[in-house]
């Protein structure tokens, strides 16, 4: 028996990326407006889908309430964009914010547990869209925009957040990577696997979870912040709506839960669906939760995990791999 | 001023009517259904339809609905939770939020945009009120508030008196051993769903009588239910039921202070509770209080 | 009556059952010996369904049974007395009792006739069942069993952690079921009482069966040695 942490398809992964973020960096230049503004969206999706799989995949934290920081996370730029903090700072420094305030939240919520948790932190999305209702910048439902994004012209805006959407997308990507690598980071993916094995490893769960919640919260607020640059208005509701989480779902069920290549499949999926079928309206979104509905109780590794399981093939591996197959079959 | 706690307790009762089916699956089945708000609002609009459609009062549909929400309950169970309840506690929260984004865009495609009523089919019942002490106490909000208790009592004489509610009990304490007595576990969890989803039918009248509604109003619904149960303890059915009323006083009092803070003073008694039940450890908030010794894996990491 | 070929089961990946086959006949009384971990509980439970059966055949009155939920098992006259009693604690006595009664086979077993055979429960008939000594709690553990009419019953553990006076009367009433040609198959520790109760000792080991005999045929001696594996590997391969 032999465990490995990388193998030839992950080398080729790596090549990989590398030439696709170069192709995406370059398209920046030559791409068409529509392009790079359907490419942005794809980019937010993808950390939407792997920042819900964070919390939900390895830390098992199903959260209903994640609308909570992609909303905080575009307020607080809105709101630091007002005291004259130029936008794309402002974005970065909105999303650290409401990091750094997510650590105080994680105190609380990490003591319920499942379905408690999860529309507890729905009632937290709702308090917070009613407090940022109260500020009179954002002028209650009506909302405002990020005005300060206007010094740039139209292009050159449309590239930067571009690019700005790129690289948050990469190092998020990057950034769960090296946490999941971590030795806290396998011992959650071992405890996943096995609860049993979560006594002796020896990692205290919660302090990962807590990690991971924050991390998540992070990532959710970028995007929300981006997707804010993107669409330079905001509207409380809109921001703040349960639609996010539902997104994320399900692109994570879909995708794969748990499995780091399952969320950026998810996305890529939900996105095709949505530049189809979103002229469909409602019938959409009847799909969108049918087919969640569907994948978590007939498809519970997602499309992934049947490909994974089909064919061996892992392409990032987070986690640790054990070769001999009669080990791999092993189920408690 | 004791004209607006007069509302809220009468507010309370519908609360504590739409939380007592969800914390009655709670408790018996471990189970919080996130579909729970959207299935109201699919009873109500179901009600509506019928009274409606044959001009019968309200109170008759939803004596028809009733039978259809138990026969949901069965399916919901039988389908849908008995296969996510074996893949951990994870799952049953994920099908049921999927179903309720099914359930509430059904809704919209089939009855659209334009939001619903049920007071205008029962005529001056609607608006009528009794004079008590020079307030003004609408007979509807009573009739609804004792509504709550007759249903919150039925279900807790049902559960402590009846072999039936015995054998719901020992379900909910320890399957295992109820299936080894001979209590057939599925049929008592599709039963215990059939019927919370009757409370949930005459909710959803209940909130189609009081106001409006349309078809994504499940989600508030859902959130007002989950806060009655866990501001109550999720311990016993009467614990939620003074929970539905302490939210609603604390919204009519977040009303007072702001005039955006109805949702928010329900929200910050909720959260309250939470953290009373978090830090200080009361027991009586907690599941185990009701269902004896049982503790979970997680709370045992806890300690 | 009972009858199973070659059983399993499992704990994950560990076989704590290794395909055991026994077969118990009308009236028989089976004492089941072991060491702790030696697999008679995980056996007992997955005959009554507690535990799901790997491999292997279970019948019962000529039915086969394998993947029977529990409930269809006790409506069929198979009851098991689960170790550690298993009561519903915060109900009472009574209530306990009357949960036995779920499935209402046909037989003379009523809260009466338990409360007759189990005189010292009369008067904690309302008391919580956790509130009970451990001789209280083994009686309506029995009893509970018991209202269901069994045609075999399975007792696991009866004695374990009641005083030597408690367990005189726990087998005084079990005798009595005995003598009116219930079916019983039990797990005692108490190798003595074990020989002197049950027609037949069945020893088992590490999952398998190591000695079936009838009491009479045999002797403490044997069976201390088939409790610690210290037979031939004779005796082994021939179960």
């Amino acid at each position: 028996m032999k465990i490995k942490r990388s193998n030839a398809y992950s080398m080729a992964t790596v090549i990989g990326a590398s030439l696709l973020f170069v192709a995406l960096v370059s398209a920046a230049f030559v791409a068409s407006d529509n392009v790079l503004e359907r490419l942005t969206v794809l980019f937010v999706y993808v950390i939407l889908a792997a920042m819900w799989n964070t919390l939900a995949g390895f830390g098992g934290l199903v959260s209903i309430g994640q609308q909570l920081f992609f909303g905080l996370g575009a307020y607080a730029t809105i709101r630091l964009a007002d005291f004259g903090i130029p936008p794309f700072v402002a974005v970065l420094m909105a999303a650290l914010l409401v990091g750094l305030l997510s650590w105080p939240i994680s105190k609380f919520m990490l003591h319920l547990k499942a379905a408690e948790f999860g529309i507890g932190m729905w009632v937290l999305a709702s308090v917070g869209h009613l407090l940022v209702n109260l500020d009179p910048l954002i002028q209650g439902e009506t909302g405002t925009s990020l005005i300060s994004l206007n010094v740039y012209q139209i292009e050159t805006r449309r590239v930067l957040i571009y690019l700005a959407a790129l690289i948050s997308m990469v190092g998020l990507l990057i950034g769960l990577f090296y946490l999941l690598r971590s030795k806290a980071g396998i011992a959650m993916q071992a405890i996943r696997d096995n609860e049993e094995a979560a006594d002796s490893i020896g990692v205290d769960a919660q302090t990962v979870k807590k990690w991971f919640f924050i991390f998540a919260a992070f990532g959710t607020a970028l995007a929300g912040a981006l997707w804010l640059a993107q669409a330079s208005s905001f509207q409380p509701k809109t921001y703040f709506s349960v639609q996010w989480t539902a997104y994320m779902i399900f692109m994570v069920l879909v995708g794969g839960i748990g499995r780091f290549e399952g969320a950026i499949l998810g996305a890529l999926l939900f996105f095709a669906v949505e530049t189809w079928f979103a002229a469909t309206g409602v019938w959409y979104l009847v799909g969108l939760g049918a087919v969640a509905v569907l994948c978590s109780l007939f498809l519970p590794k997602g499309l992934w995990g049947a490909i994974e399981s089909r064919l061996g093939l892992r392409l990032i591996p987070v986690g640790y791999q054990v070769t001999d197959e009669t080990l791999k079959s092993h189920k408690p | 001023m004791i004209n607006s706690l007069v509302q809220a307790i009468l507010l309370g009762g519908y609360y504590a009517l739409i939380a007592c089916g969800l914390a009655f699956m709670f408790q018996v089945m471990r189970i919080i259904n996130l579909a729970h708000g959207s299935l109201a609002i699919l009873s109500a609009y179901i009600v509506w339809r019928i009274t409606d459609a044959l001009a019968f009062s309200p109170f008759v549909s939803m004596l028809i609905v009733l039978p259809i929400m138990a026969l949901i309950g069965w399916l919901l169970q039988r389908v849908i939770l008995e296969r996510a309840s074996k893949g951990g506690e994870l799952l049953p929260v994920l099908t049921t939020f999927g179903l309720s984004i099914v359930i509430d865009n059904l809704l919209f495609q089939h009855f659209g945009a334009n939001t619903r009523s049920l007071a205008s089919y029962v005529g001056d019942l609607s608006w009528e009120s009794y004079e008590v002490f020079g307030l003004w106490i609408g007979k509807l909000p009573v009739i609804i508030l004792c509504t709550a208790i007759v249903v919150i009592g039925g279900l807790d004489l049902l559960l402590r008196f009846t072999p039936l509610g015995r054998q719901i009990r020992a379900t909910a304490f320890d399957p295992e051993t109820a299936g080894l007595v001979g209590i057939d576990a599925r049929k008592i969890a599709g039963i215990s769903a059939a019927i919370a989803m009757m409370t949930v039918g005459i909710s959803g009248t209940a909130l189609g009588l009081r106001g409006t509604f349309d078809a994504y109003a499940g989600a508030p619904q859902l959130l007002f239910a989950f806060e009655a149960t866990i501001i109550g303890g999720a311990g016993s059915l009467w614990g939620v039921f003074f929970g539905g009323i302490i939210l609603a006083i604390a919204q009519s009092v977040g009303a007072l202070i702001h005039p955006q803070g109805f949702l928010l003073g329900g929200h910050f008694i909720f959260l309250t509770f939470l953290f009373a039940r978090i830090y200080l450890n009361r027991d009586f908030f907690t599941l185990r209080h009701w269902l004896g010794k049982k503790t979970t894996k997680v709370e045992q990491h806890e300690n | 009556m009972l009858s199973a070929k070659n059983l399993d089961v499992r704990y994950g990946q560990f076989r704590a059952v290794r395909g055991v086959s026994l077969e118990v006949k009308q009236g028989e009384t089976i004492a089941l010996i072991g060491a702790n971990g030696a697999g008679k509980s995980t056996l007992l439970r997955a005959i009554a369904g507690a535990l799901p059966i790997y491999s292997g055949e279970l019948s019962f009155k000529h039915k086969v049974i394998t993947h029977a939920a529990s409930c269809d098992r006790v409506k069929q006259g198979l009851s098991l007395v689960p170790e550690g009693r298993r009561l519903f604690t915060e109900m009472t006595i009574e209530e306990n009792l009357l949960l036995g009664k779920t499935i209402n086979r046909a037989g003379d077993w009523d809260l009466d006739r338990v409360f007759d055979t189990f005189p010292n429960l009369v008067k904690r008939r309302h008391a919580k069942a956790g509130s009970l000594s451990g001789g209280e709690q083994q009686a309506t553990a029995i009893g509970r069993a018991l209202m269901s009419n069994p045609e075999l019953l399975i007792l696991d553990e009866v004695s374990l952690g009641l005083s030597p006076l408690v367990v005189d009367q726990v087998y005084a009433s079990i005798e009595k079921l005995r003598d009116a040609g219930t079916t019983i198959i039990l797990v005692e520790q108490a190798l003595d009482r074990a020989i002197a109760f049950a027609k037949r000792a069945v020893c088992m080991l590490e999952g398998r069966i190591v000695l079936d005999k009838l009491t009479a045929d045999t002797n403490r001696h044997e069976i201390t040695e088939a409790y610690f594996g210290l037979q031939q590997s004779a005796t082994q391969e021939a179960s």
